[in-house]
């Protein structure tokens, strides 16, 4: 399966730029070329290499601060952001997905209640909403952009459980009188794995976007910490005297955007049997 | 059922600080004005009957009142309604059409340039922030070419470019799930059939092949009209449309709690509402479903 993923173009581009940008995440503050914070209004809205200045590779910001380090750390913080976010909706939706799928009658009911609200509501206006009462930092933001996304999760995976549920192999172990904990995490959660890991991609690449609008509405991460979203913000004051300064950080969202998003669709047709083969 | 948990979520956003006076009045604010502001707003009473209050006011029509405008909310919110229901419309027309279009043109074109072209602007559709878009079109069409406004509410002309670019941000599930179900479709029997009975391919396209693929693009519909407020609020912004979108955002701005919290329970109303008559319109389309699997 890991080959039939690899075959696939798409999804071996996605993955170098993806695993590249992640490792942005630990590029150590020592290396880069110019402290990110500092500011220096002498040297405000300088264009980059374009123009031949190779001082300031990528330009300066309307504070004078280096694009080029305001970039990768930014880097650190959206897709910190962006991980942390999607590995809890991820735990909290498959956790109660299986357990709504398995267990069947009220669990199920209440689950599925609680997954229908949560779908109903335009997700931004609930996180504006939400944000508003209990302010922006990096925990609540966090939280919110989880509390967004885990129904999705949770729906896939109640579908998926309910799917194997029914099969043999279930029946046999319960029959075996194996407890009801480890036929949920040795049978059923492998075998609905991989559906879910395609899914954790999208939603991941669906939550960097999310944080990205907040932030450039203000209602994100506020100054002195920079994510790529607020870097837009910021730059949005000053597309007539420094372009770059938005459509940089636009470009480097837009880039991690598709490459999770061809990554997902990598996982999506490497599990597909119906996909298998077509090269021949 | 879903909606009174609606109903319970958009309440408790309120109290979710444990207490809305401190946020409104800040940090130096003395208790006796805290108190005045929670016996003025009846914030003092025991959960159970403010819940009941604000659902029995709800159900007659009245949202409160809006701190920052001292004026009863639903009037305020109704007043912005037209302008979010235009953008709403012409964006939905837009991705509609471009993306039902091109997704059954995709499909019948399958693996040609023409297919990975619409497939590739999916993608670039689904990764460029909306918003980021948004700037570039301005920019571009504003700016150095100057053909349209940047920005408010007036004649066609200020409608294009929100509802293009609302309108993108919609496309790419439509289009890919017209994709999809049209590929499925193909392959299916009767379409085989029709075309060996000689009837001509457009018909076959558009009444056989079409009608069929018409449900799961029904089912995206539904799922697309919470995205569309979603997207509507940072559009709005954007280009300073005066509708619920942008309304949103300054009571946030200006913490005007009951504002978003009005608007919230509206919005998430109106999803509700529309979801169940998509359901209804399933059983319209297909009269081989009946209404319990639907639910199934």
């Amino acid at each position: 399966m890991f080959r039939a993923y690899w075959r696939n173009p798409g999804s071996r581009i996605g993955s170098v730029i993806a695993v590249v940008m992640l490792l942005l995440v630990v590029f150590p503050s020592s290396w880069l070329p110019y402290d990110p914070t500092i500011v220096d209004l002498s040297v405000a809205n300088e264009p980059g290499f374009w123009t031949g200045n190779f001082e300031y590779f990528l330009g300066t910001d309307f504070l004078g601060r280096d694009m080029l380090s305001r970039s990768i750390y930014g880097a650190r913080l959206t897709l910190i952001i962006g991980l942390s976010a999607t590995a809890f909706a991820s735990i909290l939706g498959i956790i109660s997905g299986m357990s709504s799928g398995f267990f069947g009658k009220w669990v199920d009911g209440i689950i599925s209640w609680l997954i229908d609200i949560q779908l109903a509501f335009p997700v931004i206006a609930l996180a504006i909403a939400i944000i508003a009462m209990v302010g922006g930092s990096l925990g609540s933001l966090i939280f919110v952009l989880a509390v967004m996304s885990w129904a999705g999760m949770a729906r896939l995976a109640r579908g998926q459980t309910i799917a194997i549920r029914n099969e043999i192999y279930i029946d046999a172990a319960m029959a075996c009188g194996i407890p009801q904990r480890r036929i949920i995490s040795h049978h059923i959660f492998p075998n609905i794995l991989s559906p879910l890991l395609a899914m954790m991609t999208y939603e991941m690449a669906r939550l960097i976007l999310a944080e990205s609008a907040l932030s450039f509405l203000g209602l994100g991460i506020s100054a002195p910490k920079v994510t790529w979203g607020g870097m837009i913000g910021d730059g949005r004051g000053y597309i007539y005297e420094a372009l770059w300064t938005a459509v940089i950080p636009g470009i480097l969202i837009a880039l991690l955007v598709m490459s999770l998003n061809f990554v997902g669709d990598g996982i999506r047709d490497a599990i597909d049997p119906s996909s298998w083969g077509k090269e021949k | 059922m879903v909606w009174v948990g609606i109903t319970l979520v958009t309440f408790f956003l309120l109290r979710l600080t444990g207490n809305p006076a401190r946020i409104v009045l800040g940090q130096f604010a003395s208790d006796a004005v805290i108190q005045e502001f929670n016996q003025k707003h009846g914030l003092d009473q025991p959960l159970l009957i403010q819940y009941i209050s604000y659902i029995t006011n709800v159900l007659r029509g009245d949202l409160g009142t809006s701190w920052r405008f001292a004026e009863p909310i639903l009037p305020i919110i109704m007043e912005r309604v037209p302008a979010t229901l235009e953008l709403a419309f012409a964006s939905l027309a837009f991705s509609s059409f471009v993306g039902i279009l091109l997704g059954v043109l995709a499909a019948l074109k399958r693996e040609t340039p023409f297919d990975y072209l619409s497939r590739g602007l999916v993608l670039l559709a689904q990764g460029i922030p909306n918003f980021f878009l948004a700037l570039l079109f301005i920019i571009l069409f504003g700016v150095i070419l100057g053909w349209l406004p940047t920005g408010g509410r007036g004649d066609f002309k200020h409608l294009v470019l929100p509802a293009i670019v609302l309108g993108l941000y919609l496309m790419p599930l439509t289009l890919r799930t017209t994709r999809g179900a049209v590929l499925d479709i193909l392959e299916q029997n009767y379409v085989r059939t029709a075309r060996g009975k000689g009837v001509r391919e457009n018909s076959v396209v558009w009444r056989h092949v079409f009608r069929n693929a018409a449900i799961p693009i029904v089912t995206i519909f539904g799922v697309q009209i919470a995205t569309l407020f979603s997207g509507a609020i940072i559009t709005e912004t954007i280009f300073s449309w005066p509708g619920v979108g942008r309304l949103i955002v300054a009571a946030v701005t200006g913490r005007d709690f009951p504002v978003i919290q009005g608007i919230v329970l509206i919005i998430s109303t109106v999803v509700v509402i529309i979801n169940l008559i998509v359901d209804i319109l399933y059983r319209v389309i297909d009269p081989r479903i009946s209404m319990d699997s639907v639910y199934a």
